[in-house]
């Protein structure tokens, strides 16, 4: 919930990141065919601190990038009481543990629910 | 060389003051920013929080039909059970406090229950205990939005860069409880169990192995009692009842049990979640002495001084995990401590209580979505 919030507002930083980038790249060019026609050292320090922009621009875009939220899946594994035959799936919620859920369908025996447990996958946050 | 007017002088002192203030000033506003994105992000996982709840409510009347159930009026309600607020007894003198503070838990649960109860007359037990546990970790996140923004809107008003700031220190700390009983509101809505159930699991899975799950009794509300016998000991086991998430109350059942065995137990063995360290792997055990169990320290006291009274030894096998884990469904690793916790328990039986002794095995927590 709260990382699908975070991830949420973040998205919404990425079109900035990009324009801010398209930005960047424009003025660079700029500088560089100015400094060729007028060899004015100016245009040349003045790329310094954009450059600086840019890494630090091009590096909070790549962590915003790499970020990833939580998906979870839920399972449980039931065994029959009789043979041991076991069956591991996937479960919504409302499966409590040691209790019965079914038939086995080797040999008819009781099914008890054994072990319930979450699984974690991880999901970028851009769409 | 020209060392300036004393106007210049004068200009530099005023420039270089108000670039100090200034500074400050940005400090500030960088602060309010920062804690204005935690305080939206305490909002919005509230709201949500209580919408599920709402929903929940909702939704387990939509399974028994809605009975002349009034839908606007309980929405009411339930906003304002998230409101309720629980005052601890006065500790000025401190004699007494324990009993005081049992009586006030006790009281208030009950009457909460009943509540509950009364505004979905058709819910059973498992789903009162699940809405309560989802009412609780509302009220937790409501009150912790309310705190946190309190201490912004003082710290904004008064400008004050050390209340922003100490606020500020504490907001990781904050959010890894917000993102917990976010964690535990999806656990009490799917009704499955959560990391603090590992004591309950460990008790339950006692049980369920020595085939001792039918014959349990509930002497005392909400808890339940079985024995089995391992190898050549007598091992009485005391849980919460499940599967609805509930706590139990243990130290009225382990009274019932020494009063029924006329204190002839030799060991107090508790199992219980415990909160690890950053550095501590999660799913680590950790024996020890004394009584494992957290919570406000009523059952904790009436524990060891039951223990104390009889000269019975305690001991404790702990789990280790975050608040996180520990609120939100349990995930493979901790499952499988769980199931070495219950080897060691077996072990601490046979090493510690000679053949023909009696133990007590207490599996303390959250038995949400463990049977029985």
């Amino acid at each position: 919930m709260s990382e699908e919030f975070l991830s949420e507002m973040r998205r919404k930083w990425v079109p900035i990141y990009i324009l801010a980038l398209l930005s960047i790249v424009f003025i660079t060019a700029h500088l560089i065919l100015n400094y060729i026609h007028t060899k004015n050292s100016m245009y040349i320090n003045w790329l310094i601190p954009l450059l600086f922009l840019a890494m630090y621009i091009l590096f909070s875009f790549s962590r915003l990038l790499k970020m990833k939220i939580s998906v979870y899946t839920y399972y449980r594994v039931i065994r029959c009481t009789k043979c041991g035959y076991e069956e591991v799936g996937k479960t919504e919620g409302k499966t409590y543990l040691f209790s019965r859920e079914g038939k086995c369908p080797k040999c008819s025996g009781d099914m008890v629910v054994v072990k319930v447990y979450k699984k974690k996958t991880l999901k970028g946050i851009t769409k | 060389m020209d060392q300036g007017s004393f106007l210049d002088a004068i200009i530099w002192f005023v420039m270089l003051t108000l670039l100090f203030y200034l500074n400050r000033e940005m400090e500030i506003m960088r602060l309010i920013s920062e804690i204005e994105r935690y305080l939206r992000l305490y909002r919005a996982t509230r709201d949500k929080a209580l919408n599920t709840t709402l929903s929940e409510f909702k939704s387990v009347l939509a399974r028994h039909g809605e009975h002349g159930v009034d839908i606007k009026r309980l929405e009411e309600r339930v906003k304002s059970l998230i409101e309720l607020v629980f005052i601890e007894p006065v500790s000025l003198d401190p004699y007494g406090i324990i009993a005081k503070l049992k009586h006030l838990l006790r009281s208030s649960e009950k009457t909460l229950r009943d509540e509950v109860s009364r505004m979905l007359p058709p819910a059973t037990e498992v789903e009162v205990e699940n809405l309560l546990n989802l009412v609780s970790a509302t009220q937790v996140l409501n009150m912790i939005y309310k705190t946190v923004d309190h201490i912004y809107r003082i710290g904004r008003k008064f400008r004050s860069y050390w209340i922003l700031m100490q606020l500020s220190a504490l907001l990781p700390f904050i959010t890894e409880e917000v993102r917990a009983l976010e964690g535990a509101i999806d656990a009490f809505t799917k009704g499955l169990p959560i990391g603090d159930s590992v004591g309950a699991i460990v008790a339950a899975k006692l049980l369920y192995d020595h085939g001792a799950t039918e014959k349990v009794l509930e002497p005392v509300e909400n808890t339940v009692v079985g024995e089995l016998s391992l190898d050549g000991r007598e091992v009485v086991i005391v849980k919460a009842k499940g599967p609805g998430g509930t706590t139990g109350r243990l130290d009225d059942a382990i009274r019932w049990v020494f009063d029924r065995y006329r204190g002839d137990i030799n060991a107090i063995i508790t199992v219980d979640a415990a909160l690890k360290l950053e550095s501590e792997e999660s799913g680590a055990i950790s024996e020890g002495f004394g009584v494992a169990m957290g919570g406000i320290g009523v059952e904790r006291f009436n524990i060891e001084k039951l223990a104390t009274e009889y000269g019975v030894p305690l001991y404790a096998v702990l789990v280790k995990m975050s608040e996180e884990e520990a609120l939100s469904v349990i995930d493979e690793k901790l499952f499988n401590s769980a199931e070495k916790a219950v080897d060691i328990v077996k072990r601490i039986i046979t090493e510690r209580i000679a053949p023909g002794g009696r133990v007590l095995v207490v599996g303390v927590g959250n038995t949400i979505g463990v049977t029985p």
